[in-house]
């Protein structure tokens, strides 16, 4: 086996297990298995306009996601345009993450890792 | 010099400070996936609007993600999107199934499905919940 650091999950073998699924980290010199990394977190109230710009000053597009409160207390993961008609979706560039969804209460994660 | 554990990608330095450079570096968290499960479920031929849940029992609001595929198919969707059983380029795209979301609450992983064949579908879930929200 090359160089390796492998951190395996509970019930499985670092020594012999193959599967990046079994692990909470994986590194070795044939292969990287990438941990996205955080740069920020938190919640946004998205305005009767329907647009929030939440600048993340990455200078690159980032990996983001983004979920809505659909409903008091229940959190719908939401996508580009929705095809089920609702307007609740979310884009990203390399200035703004930008959620779409008037009146809507937002939680976003925006993470360092380029997807560009 | 703060310490720090990193490991960086192949080919980049680890004293890099570029976040982009790394498979792992202990000064950025790292998003954690606390549950992970399957579900399988049978949609009711033409009805739309169909809504199923999943006891997750974390005790607080996850976020979540999951993937639908039929059981007799090899393709797998994700929410906001169609089971696409046929593409071309005058054709365009066709499909029965649509996964119209996933949400959670404090207690259940929902899903919701549309279903405009005449036959009833089988549908086999694979969900991840995330860390909390407001976490």
């Amino acid at each position: 086996m090359a160089n390796a650091i492998l951190v395996a999950r509970p019930g499985y073998n670092a020594l012999t297990d193959t599967n990046p699924d079994h692990f909470a980290l994986y590194a070795d010199q044939a292969v990287d298995y990438i941990l996205i990394k955080e740069s920020a977190r938190g919640y946004a109230s998205v305005p009767a306009g329907g647009s929030l710009n939440i600048a993340h000053g990455l200078g690159y597009v980032p990996f983001c996601l983004a979920f809505v409160e659909a409903s008091a207390g229940v959190w719908r993961k939401v996508f580009s345009t929705a095809i089920d008609g609702s307007v609740w979706s979310f884009e990203v560039n390399d200035t703004n993450l930008v959620l779409k969804g008037a009146n809507k209460l937002f939680w976003y994660h925006i993470f360092y890792d380029n997807i560009t | 010099m703060t310490n720090v554990i990193a490991l960086a990608k192949i080919g980049k330095h680890v004293f890099s400070e570029d976040p982009n450079d790394y498979i792992f570096h202990s000064s950025y968290n790292t998003f954690k996936i606390v549950l992970e499960g399957t579900k399988s479920i049978t949609l009711a031929a033409a009805t739309a609007n169909q809504t199923f849940t999943q006891a997750h029992g974390l005790g607080f609001i996850p976020l979540v993600d999951a993937f639908a595929k039929r059981t007799a198919a090899s393709q797998v969707f994700k929410p906001n999107g169609i089971d696409v059983e046929l593409w071309g380029a005058k054709l365009g795209m066709t499909g029965d199934v649509t996964f119209n979301y996933v949400q959670a609450d404090d207690t259940n992983v929902i899903f919701n499905f549309d279903n405009d064949n005449a036959s009833a579908r089988d549908v086999n879930i694979r969900y991840f919940c995330l860390e909390g929200v407001g976490a």
